[in-house]
């Protein structure tokens, strides 16, 4: 529905400078008339080299998203605003960095056809970037190689999961995660590639921790794998509700009913609330 | 700039735009409703009004009628109140040896005496004007005619006298006073006329005493 470009602009004196900037440089980017789309950007804040700056551009087809938008009013709803996933995601890491105090941050948000890695400089949004790898694709693979319906490997990986490198787990685990690690390395390829990104957008800042998210996570060892494969600090992202102290629970973070589902949920409803700092 | 927001502003104007067209349609229709309210609770008002008018007219029409009715019974009291004075005043008038009394003061002793005398006593309509002379009809007025409600019902007392004196001038004394008289209202002299009687000359006469009336009716 949508895509996002990170995209370098002069930047001006003013906002309305820095839009005309920025559309100057989406339309050598885009195919036809940039009437035709719909673009937003954001700027970011951190990354300046003199008066060249980075911006993170969301940019879609206009039909898809008035018809998307229709069909929202004919449901019934009156849509405020039309988020995109990366900037929920980011403004949700950018609070648990302040808690943290992690600099970079990359995001693997998993899906059944493809994954999204989302880089994050502290509360700023650095890099967004679809990559094929998709639960789906994998447990394909998986089915194909073992000669099993897709339905048992999706039940079995969901509750026994992938073993890690390290790990010694049953046969039939260490052979999923042989069928499955070439796909995997694919996926590191690409993260190592957001962490050199990463370190020439941050002046040689690297990402302190990887959170996982998406279908994939919930696979158990999912994390370790990757972590192990990557040799970075790969952790599922932690409860988005655990940001919000408890009703009458004086201020102690709410810890129960963990949902890293609702991550992207969490991050979306943060939107004016954080005061975008 | 630190949202990121995929709305088109010509889609976000134009839900703007619908969105002011609705609240006028609803506005035109509520005022519409309002005014279709208030045309029926004046049209309702106005019946009620015209009802009530009705009523107030109707009221006022069985007010006039007993007013008519009213004031017809006020003329039928009148005509009989105007009937009762004048039997009273036919009962009632002077009284006969008044009258005898009254003219046996005017008679000049041996000049004059009577052949003939008649007395009538009746009510006559008159139209407000004392009149010195009437000649003795009856007029009976319908109810309806207004002029004659204007007149006055006098009850007359007359008396005719036919008589002889030995000389106009024991007339004319008779006359005279006749007329000193306080009851006498007036005195015609109808007819004279010189006779013979015997070897000398005397004068025949006829003569209307008009009495003032005890009654006068209005």
């Amino acid at each position: 529905m949508f895509r996002t470009v990170s995209v370098n602009y002069k930047s001006g004196n003013s906002a309305a400078a820095d839009g005309a900037a920025v559309l100057n440089v989406m339309k050598n980017r885009l195919d036809g008339d940039l009437g035709d789309y719909v673009l937003d950007f954001l700027p970011v804040s951190s990354v300046s080299k003199n008066d060249e700056r980075l911006a993170m551009v969301a940019v879609s087809e206009k039909p898809v998203i008035v018809n998307f938008l229709e069909l929202l009013r004919k449901a019934g709803l009156d849509v405020t605003a039309l988020e995109i996933g990366p900037v929920a995601i980011s403004r949700l890491v950018g609070k648990m960095s302040q808690q943290c105090g992690n600099d970079n941050v990359l995001v693997i948000n998993s899906g059944r056809r493809a994954s999204y890695l989302t880089l994050i400089s502290g509360t700023d949004l650095l890099f967004d970037q679809e990559v094929s790898f998709g639960e789906n694709g994998l447990i394909q693979q998986a089915a194909e190689a073992l000669d099993m319906p897709e339905n048992m490997i999706r039940d079995h990986l969901q509750r026994s999961g992938v073993a890690s490198v390290a790990s010694g787990q049953s046969d039939l685990g260490d052979t999923m995660t042989e069928i499955l690690k070439p796909r995997f390395l694919k996926l590191v390829d690409e993260i190592k590639r957001v962490c050199m990104y990463a370190a020439a957008e941050t002046r040689g800042g690297a990402v302190s921790q990887v959170y996982l998210l998406g279908s994939v996570a919930r696979w158990p060892g999912s994390e370790s794998l990757l972590a192990s494969l990557t040799g970075l600090d790969v952790a599922k992202v932690p409860d988005p509700l655990a940001l919000f102290p408890a009703p009458g629970n004086d201020g102690e973070p709410q810890t129960e009913s963990a949902a890293p589902e609702i991550a992207v949920a969490t991050g979306a409803s943060l939107r004016g609330v954080m005061g975008d700092e | 700039m630190n949202e990121i927001d995929l709305i088109p502003r010509d889609y976000r104007n134009w839900l703007g735009q619908k969105r002011v067209l609705r609240n006028g349609v609803i506005l035109f229709v509520a005022i519409n409703a309002l005014v279709l309210a208030g045309g029926a609770w004046l049209s309702h008002s106005v019946a009620k009004g015209k009802a009530l008018a009705t009523q107030l007219q109707a009221d006022n029409a069985i007010t006039q009628q007993q007013q008519l009715q009213l004031q017809q019974m006020k003329d039928q009291q009148s005509t009989y109140e105007q009937q009762l004075a004048l039997l009273q005043g036919l009962r009632a008038g002077a009284a006969i040896e008044d009258i005898f009394t009254l003219i046996d003061r005017s008679l000049v002793a041996d000049r004059l005496w009577f052949l003939d005398w008649g007395f009538r006593r009746a009510g006559i309509i008159v139209d407000g004007q004392r009149r010195t002379y009437e000649t003795g009809y009856f007029i009976i007025v319908g109810e309806t005619n207004d002029a004659a409600k204007k007149q006055n019902l006098e009850v007359e007392t007359r008396m005719t006298i036919h008589g002889q004196a030995t000389d106009h001038q024991a007339l004319s004394s008779f006359v005279r006073a006749l007329f000193e008289q306080p009851d006498v209202r007036d005195v015609n002299v109808q007819r004279t006329s010189s006779i013979n009687l015997g070897a000398r000359r005397a004068v025949e006469f006829n003569i209307t005493v008009i009495l003032h009336s005890e009654y006068r009716g209005a």
